[in-house]
């Protein structure tokens, strides 16, 4: 029997103890490649090869807190360098990494580069100061959609020939439908799901304007925003009139199954972001029938596809007169069939062949 | 410079963060009645100039493909030029247009620094830019040197003036907090006659420029010269470190920084003829007659703000070339362009940095005279 193509995945963005964008992708990653038979994968952080069974106990736990700690614990004695022969994907940039054989990384947006203005200056620094050299040094490049794509070879041109977009997938564990069924009914009356960490780029003083419109507030619908608090978002925050206090709530960060269960009984998602690389939010709240009021922008259009209704972000009439139709019953439940094909068509098959055809190659 | 169809000009969205715009695209109209920060009101009102009609918007990169760039195809109509004003922190292009970048207010370190990160971070992104309006930056490709040509666009007319507020420079041999202090505590001082001087210098600084080894050594030892000089006039603008706030103390301590960190010798009296100013003077102040006004300025300051009329009357117009050389052909091109005549001298700063480049008008004989 011939030994299976091996791949070497980076998976440093899963030791975060909350997971949201890059450390999903990760997990998912992580999963679809252990699913697929075509190669033999390998896990590792910071070239340090990690035992699958704590890759998949992190998975099972949707946390890096405990991995971190085994590796703490640890303190890596006894664990081994990874194969350098072996393809490498790093699941984030590599931060000049140039020590494999191949080596490919993912990009996930452009924001630190062309909306610097809305991340700290260590982030931007930190995001940017390799890109140059490890676009330069990558055989394939990953991109989270056709609109980072679009954006890398805009900004790069030279990298063109090498990208490739790696869609992601949503699934959600087995047990949720059972364990929501059984639970008693949410009494939060009409509300539409915000998720995303709050920062600048979410838009969330889009939201917060809104509030006042006669036609958002005649709807009776309340907006819950999920989410841990960011950066530079005070100001945003102190716009929000203590009139309008009641109809937004923020939830913080909540577990997965928490997120689950509130998206499950949502109306609809509001994603104002500005700006998106892909837009996980959409897709799981589309798995669950959820149809999505986005931003004309992006990758929004690209992921939400005709489930969705879309607005110009800097524009509140706008957003105004999408809200308006997608708080419509009906609207929303033509929606919904639309939105369950689109996620379906994001699955666990499709994020993993790019990955094996460069492995394979 | 701009071929045929619509221009969109596309400005900082942080210059827009206190401000709800109709959309993402604009009328300029609507954006010159909305509270902005002076400089960028000014830089689009000069782009502008330039086009029939054009347009506004903000965050141009958001709309790079599929659905989101066809609704932004379907705003932009019979747009073909884009300009980007850019404070440096990022250039943004629309694909399939002709991408121009007017960068600005680099005068801020911060600025500029990020500039210089950008260059090195994106250069293939500048490579893409059809011209570049008042700069002459150069960014490094591999082997390759990017440079987009330069445009010099200043105004037709005069800005507006405002009234300048004057401080008496007195240094302190014990500190810099020491001299900003006693120039604080000294008070405002009155307008100068510039026509009792032979000669009047006038120096902008930045912050930028504050913090270039090669400036601040040329500008103390313009002061520690004109100390000598009574007849002698040097006006000294002073840099706004703090985007939002003028504070007096903080423009001096990085004015006076920079003068005692050049190691130049400096008497320890306060000089009349040496004066400090909180703004930009206005074009009127320097009058019309004055026959013999000097400025020198680096690649940092805007100076875009004054018309060709004002420098064509200036005597001598210096220019600190950036350090990495890279523009000084354009330099030449586009000042010489301002100012109708090639530069009269070329002077060696330091073995370091690039030359100084002065035009020098011929000398009159009325001042030959005085």
């Amino acid at each position: 029997m011939t030994a299976k193509p091996k791949l070497t995945l980076d998976i440093g963005p899963m030791l975060d103890d909350q997971w949201t964008g890059i450390p999903v992708f990760t997990s998912r990653l992580a999963q679809c490649l252990i699913r697929h038979e075509g190669i033999d994968v390998e896990f590792s952080v910071q070239l340090t090869r990690i035992p699958k069974a704590l890759v998949l106990s992190a998975i099972n736990a949707g946390s890096g807190t405990m991995l971190r700690a085994d590796l703490e614990r640890a303190s890596l004695n006894g664990y081994e360098l990874v194969d350098r022969y072996a393809p490498m994907l790093f699941a984030t940039a590599k931060n000049a990494c140039t020590i494999g054989q191949r080596e490919a990384s993912t990009v996930h947006d452009l924001s630190t580069l062309v909306m610097p203005e809305v991340h700290e200056d260590a982030n931007v620094m930190h995001h940017m100061r390799h890109f140059k050299q490890d676009l330069a040094t990558d055989e394939v490049v990953f991109c989270v959609s056709e609109s980072t794509r679009s954006a890398l070879k805009l900004h790069y041109p030279s990298v063109a020939g090498k990208a490739r977009t790696l869609y992601q997938y949503v699934e959600w564990p087995e047990s949720y439908a059972a364990i929501e069924r059984n639970l008693p009914e949410l009494k939060l009356g009409r509300y539409a799901l915000v998720v995303g960490t709050l920062e600048p780029r979410k838009n969330l003083g889009l939201l917060i304007r809104a509030l006042s419109r006669p036609e958002v507030r005649r709807s009776g619908i309340r907006f819950i925003v999920m989410g841990k608090k960011g950066w530079k978002v005070d100001d945003v925050l102190a716009e929000l009139a203590p009139e309008d206090a009641s109809r937004i709530i923020f939830s913080g960060f909540v577990s997965e199954f928490v997120k689950y269960r509130l998206m499950r009984n949502a109306e609809f998602l509001v994603y104002p972001s500005i700006y998106e690389g892909f837009g996980i939010p959409a897709l799981e709240a589309m798995s669950l029938g959820k149809p999505v009021l986005a931003s004309m922008t992006s990758s929004f259009p690209e992921i939400i596809g005709d489930a969705g209704v879309f607005f110009d972000p800097l524009s509140i009439t706008e957003f105004a007169a999408a809200f308006t139709e997608m708080a419509q019953k009906r609207r929303q439940a033509e929606l919904a069939p639309k939105a369950l094909a689109v996620a379906r068509a994001f699955n666990w098959q499709r994020m993993a062949a790019p990955v094996v055809e460069w492995v394979t190659r | 410079m701009l071929g045929s169809g619509r221009t969109v000009i596309s400005v900082p969205a942080f210059d827009l963060r206190n401000v709800d715009t109709t959309g993402s695209v604009f009328e300029v109209e609507e954006l010159q009645r909305l509270s902005i920060p002076e400089d960028l009101r000014r830089a689009v009102s000069l782009v502008s100039a330039l086009c029939k009609k054009p347009l506004c918007m903000t965050r141009p990169e958001i709309f790079t493909h599929g659905a989101a760039r066809r609704w932004l195809d379907d705003q932009l109509g019979s747009v073909r030029n884009h300009i980007c004003l850019s404070d440096g922190s990022a250039i943004k292009v629309i694909d399939g247009l002709a991408n121009h970048v007017f960068l600005f207010r680099l005068d801020h370190r911060r600025n500029s620094e990020a500039m210089g990160n950008l260059l090195s971070w994106a250069p293939e992104l500048f490579a893409q830019l059809r011209s570049q309006i008042n700069t002459f930056h150069g960014a490094r490709l591999g082997d390759r040197l990017v440079q987009p040509p330069s445009a010099v666009l200043l105004p037709k007319a005069r800005g507006p003036d405002s009234k300048p507020e004057f401080f008496k420079f007195s240094p302190s041999i014990h500190s810099t907090e020491e001299s900003a202090t006693r120039v604080m505590a000294n008070g405002q001082v009155s307008e100068p006659k510039l026509q009792e001087f032979s000669a009047v210098t006038y120096i902008p600084v930045t912050e930028h420029s504050a913090n270039d080894p090669t400036f601040s050594k040329l500008l103390a030892q313009t002061i520690a010269a004109t100390y000598f000089n009574p007849e002698h006039c040097l006006l000294i603008r002073l840099p706004r470190p703090n985007e939002n706030v003028a504070d007096l103390f903080q423009q001096l301590s990085v004015t006076l920084d920079a003068i005692r960190g050049s190691g130049v010798v400096m008497p320890r009296i306060p000089a009349p003829n040496i004066l400090l100013s909180r703004n930009d003077l206005p074009e009127s102040f320097f009058g019309v007659s004055h026959h013999h006004i000097d400025i020198m300025f680096d690649s940092s300051f805007d100076f875009w703000l004054y018309t060709q009329a004002l420098y064509r009357r200036l005597h001598a117009v210096s220019y600190v070339p950036a350090t990495d050389g890279h523009g000084v052909k354009a330099v030449i091109q586009g000042f010489s362009s301002i100012l109708g005549r090639p530069p009269a001298a070329r002077r060696k700063i330091s073995d370091a940095t690039p030359q100084l480049l002065q035009w020098t008008r011929r000398s009159t004989s009325a001042a030959r005279n005085k």
